[in-house]
Formats: structure tokens, C-alpha cells, sequence
């Protein structure tokens, strides 16, 4: 992860965890079943905490996404132009995440899967064109 | 609603060097406080949104201004905070706790920039954040998906989009503290702009424009309310708060990141104040980006979800058209001054319109809105909206 997202999280460190083996993982809540994203102890939908991790098929439909042209941080000022989406994965969560490649595979309601990146000392889940059937 | 604004005051300047924020927000203070026939010995109640920096912030405040009032209140929610503080003070005022409420407001954003992430960005160090920031995100970006989403569900367009900037710019123009802060900032394009000049400038996060964007200036300003057993006594005409809301919202998942926390807190405060969109004059609404406007539009019911673009494309909302209420008189985050929080300066020029005041003045004007839209929208915000009236309800 970069230096400038690194926290000492108890609720996102899991997710980071799984991302170094290239797994993604998100929250279902062990007593309403409810999914919880980002992942956290405590569940927003019935207050349990009994929030457990799952692991995604990775495959996902892009909600919006938009070019990043201009950053004013240098590490990521030196990639643009980027792709930022909101992507919903077909387990019920919806992620922030970058679509790799051409913009144009970007389109709302296109269909992605998880792809790891390396990015700044650690792997980011990204997202490439194409994925499993829904 | 027995509680009124007597005193108010714009910090005339976009670049302040030399100031630092608590020197703004004191120079405001007393000024907007002279304003009001009143002194900061009268002040029993502050409010403060934290931008002047240190922990416990509001109480930093009180001791720099040299007051210890009997309600203090670190409401920080971002660029909203001073709707939100509106609210609060309405709340505190009638239930007798205070009589003279002061909200300030200083920033030095252009000229002494913090260090580290950007200031907008305040909420750094949450596990949401942490989950937006390694790949990237920043503000122009969340906006520009909220845009996009906009556009894909709407059939939103860039010029309907532009025609929001051309026409704040319209505003800021007749404005001379807007004009000369265009130059002290160093705006490439300072006169009147075309939405080809929007749609010409360089993009910043698709389908958004520099042009589509706030200014990043200094500024500041202060907001003095009183009891309704002090209004009459005051050298300046009350303006009344009739109605006021405060919501929250955030992405979650399945969510709709078009429709904001407006359309709770904008129908809540028109419902108090017992009026409707229609009866509008003057709309003061939160433009960190012209999306910010659109979606305000849209939730505070001024026009349906989704037609915001239409609404806004022949340009209604210019201060001399008759028939839709004028937008951002004072030239806007857009083209006036965006220190960053701007809230405070939508109550301002709100109340310049209901005393006859204002530079875009619209005639008669009896009923206003101000909307804020803090923190970040498509990721989490809040929304304050106040109803402000020229005569009691």
C-alpha cells in the first residue's frame, strides 16, 4: 500500500491481508447474513459483531468510473491518465477500484474481474475487462 | 421560528498573506458583530467547524476572540458546517440557552496550504478512506463518478453541466471583490465565460472541466444570529430563519451516489418553513463542482430526479431572469471565492439579497435557500439546509 493510505487498522488490515494473496475478500455478517463492505467489526445492518470475511469469485459490473487527469500526489500524478470505478461485485459489495487498460472497457455496466497490480509495495485489487458470467 | 441574522461579513479578500485563519475569523467576527449593534461581550453561544486547525478547536477560538460563552459547538461537517450550525443555534436561541450566536469562519487554503494530504480530505485516517485512497481517489475523481453515473442514468450533458459555470460567472462579474480576487488568483480566463470555454478547458476528471471546478482561495467571513427578543433593537432589517435540515449520506452498497442527503434536509427545512420551492428568489447552493448544483436542483426539489440538466440549459437561473430562482449570486465557489468550507458564504450573500444588498440584486427578493453539501459526495457527506426569510413566518 502507498505511505499515504497506510493505517493501523483492525477492520482493514484483514483486507489488505487476504489482497497480498491475491484474494478479495469482503464481510458477511455471521447472524443477519448481510454483506458488509468496506469490512468492519461491527454490522451496519443489524449491529452484530460477527462480521466474518468471504472470499469473491471477482467478478463484478462497473457502477460509474471516470478518468483521473490530473493528481495532485506524485505517485500518482506520474499514471495519469487513470481509470477510478465503483465497481458492484456480483457477491452484493460495491468497491472503489481501478480498470486497468483502455478507458473505453470502462462503460457503465461493463462486466470486470479482479486483476492484482503491484502498486507502491503492495497489491492492489484492480479490475480488467471481461469476467465470468453473472 | 423567532430567531433572526443580524450581522453579517465577507472577508473581502481571495489571497490573504500576512493573515492566518484565526486573525480571519476574529476580523469577521467583530466586523459582522458591528454589524449587528452588538460586541463579543454580548456573545454567549459559538460555533466552529474546526478550520482554523488544533485540537479542541472551537475552545481555541473562544479563548483567541477572548469569550466564554455558555454553548460552544465543534460541528465539523465540512463545507456544510455553517448550515448545520444555523440549525443548531435556531435549536439553542429558542430553548433560551443563548441569546447572541456567533459562527466564524478563516482560511488561508491558497496561500499557506497545509502540509501533507489535501485539506479536503480531512477524514484521512478512517477505514473508508482507507479503502479509497490507495487506488487513487480524490475529490475532483468522486465527483466525476457521481457525473458520470449522473449522465448514464439521465442523459446529463457536459454544456448542460457548463451552462452552470457561465452563469455563475455572469454573477461574479457585477461582484468586485469576485473580480478582483479572479486576478489576485490567477484564473486563466477572467470575464465572461461560454460553456465552449467550459467544455475547452482542460479535464480534471471525466466529464469534468477546470471549469466545472471551485476556485481554491483564502477567505473567510462571520454569522451573527440573535433571540427574537433582540431583533427589533438591531441597526440592520432581520433576516429570519424559517426552516432548517441536516442529513447525512455515503455510498453503500447498492446505493444511488445520484441522489444526496438534499433530498432529506431540503424538504425538511422548506417543510418548517412552510414554503416551497416555487416560492423561491434566491438559491444559494453548495458549488464545489456545477454536478454539486445539478444534484442540489434535483433533491431540493426545485425539478425532478434526473432533469436537472434541462432545467438548468437555458440558463433560468440568471440573477435577471424571472421565473426560476437566481443562482449564486455572489459568483460562487466557482467564481468568487472557495477557501475550501464554503458554507458560510451562502448565508452571507443570502442575507444580502433579503436586505436589498446584493451586487446580482434580485428585485423584491423575500425567500431564500441556502444549501450546503460538506465532505465528499459520491463517497460520504452532509447536507444543511436553511430557509431564510425577509419577513417572520
Amino acid at each position: 500500500m502507498n505511505d499515504e493510505a497506510r493505517i493501523d487498522d483492525p477492520d482493514t488490515d484483514a483486507f489488505w491481508a487476504a489482497a497480498r494473496e491475491q484474494r478479495l475478500v469482503y464481510g458477511r455478517c455471521q447472524r443477519c447474513v448481510g454483506v458488509v463492505f468496506y469490512v468492519r467489526r461491527s454490522c451496519p445492518h443489524c449491529g452484530a459483531s460477527a462480521v466474518e470475511l468471504e472470499e469473491s469469485a471477482g467478478n463484478g459490473t462497473v457502477y460509474c468510473a471516470t478518468v483521473v487527469r490530473r493528481h495532485p500526489m506524485p505517485q500518482f500524478r506520474e499514471e495519469c491518465p487513470f481509470t477510478l470505478a465503483w465497481v458492484d461485485f456480483d457477491e452484493g459489495f460495491r468497491m472503489l477500484t481501478r480498470v486497468l487498460g483502455d478507458s473505453d472497457d470502462a462503460a457503465i455496466g461493463a462486466r470486470v474481474k479482479v486483476a492484482f497490480v503491484e502498486h507502491g509495495g503492495q497489491l492492489l485489487p484492480c479490475v480488467k475487462p471481461g469476467a465470468d458470467a453473472a | 421560528m423567532p430567531v433572526s441574522i443580524a450581522g453579517i461579513h465577507e472577508f473581502p479578500h481571495r489571497v490573504a498573506r500576512g493573515w492566518s485563519p484565526l486573525q480571519i475569523k476574529a476580523h469577521c467576527a467583530n466586523a459582522a458583530l458591528a454589524d449587528a449593534g452588538l460586541t463579543l461581550a454580548d456573545v454567549d453561544a459559538l460555533y466552529d467547524a474546526g478550520e482554523s486547525g488544533g485540537i479542541m478547536h472551537a475552545v481555541s477560538v473562544a479563548q483567541y476572540l477572548g469569550i466564554e460563552p455558555r454553548v460552544v459547538d465543534s460541528t465539523d461537517t465540512g463545507g456544510s458546517a455553517f448550515e448545520v450550525h444555523v440549525a443548531h443555534a435556531v435549536r439553542d436561541l429558542e430553548a433560551g440557552r443563548a441569546r447572541v450566536a456567533l459562527l466564524t469562519y478563516g482560511s488561508t487554503m491558497r496561500s499557506r496550504p497545509p502540509a501533507g494530504p489535501p485539506p479536503s480530505v480531512r477524514d484521512y485516517l478512517t477505514p473508508a478512506v482507507a479503502m479509497e485512497r490507495p487506488w487513487g481517489l480524490i475529490v475532483p475523481a468522486s465527483y466525476g463518478l457521481l457525473a458520470a453515473r449522473h449522465a448514464h442514468e439521465y442523459g446529463t450533458t457536459p454544456a448542460q453541466l457548463a451552462q452552470i459555470a457561465v452563469d455563475t460567472r455572469a454573477h461574479a462579474l457585477r461582484n468586485l471583490e469576485a473580480v478582483t480576487g479572479l486576478a489576485d488568483l490567477n484564473v486563466r480566463q477572467q470575464g465572461e465565460l461560454t460553456v465552449d470555454d467550459v467544455l475547452g478547458s482542460p479535464l480534471v476528471a471525466d466529464p469534468l472541466h477546470v471549469l466545472d471546478c471551485c476556485l481554491v482561495s483564502d477567505g473567510g467571513g462571520a454569522v451573527v444570529l440573535v433571540a427574537g427578543d433582540l431583533a427589533p433593537d438591531r441597526p440592520q432589517r432581520p433576516v429570519w430563519v424559517l426552516g432548517t435540515g441536516e442529513a447525512v449520506g455515503h455510498v453503500s452498497n447498492g446505493s444511488d451516489i445520484t441522489t444526496t442527503a438534499g433530498a432529506i434536509s431540503g424538504p425538511q427545512a422548506f417543510a418548517q418553513a412552510g414554503v416551497t420551492p416555487a416560492d423561491i428568489d434566491v438559491a444559494m447552493l453548495y458549488d464545489s463542482f456545477t454536478i454539486t448544483v445539478l444534484v442540489a436542483l434535483e433533491d431540493l426539489g426545485f425539478c425532478a430526479k434526473g432533469e436537472g440538466g434541462p432545467y438548468v440549459e437555458d440558463g433560468r437561473l440568471r440573477w435577471d431572469r424571472p421565473g426560476a430562482p437566481a443562482l449564486n449570486t455572489d459568483g460562487g465557489g466557482l467564481s468568487s471565492t472557495h477557501p475550501g468550507m464554503r458554507g458560510i458564504f451562502l448565508l452571507i450573500e443570502a442575507v444580502r439579497q433579503l436586505r436589498g444588498e446584493s451586487t446580482a440584486q434580485v428585485p423584491d427578493a423575500e425567500l431564500a435557500v441556502a444549501h450546503g453539501t460538506g465532505g465528499t459526495l459520491g463517497a460520504r457527506h452532509v447536507t444543511g439546509t436553511v430557509v431564510l426569510g425577509k419577513e417572520r413566518a
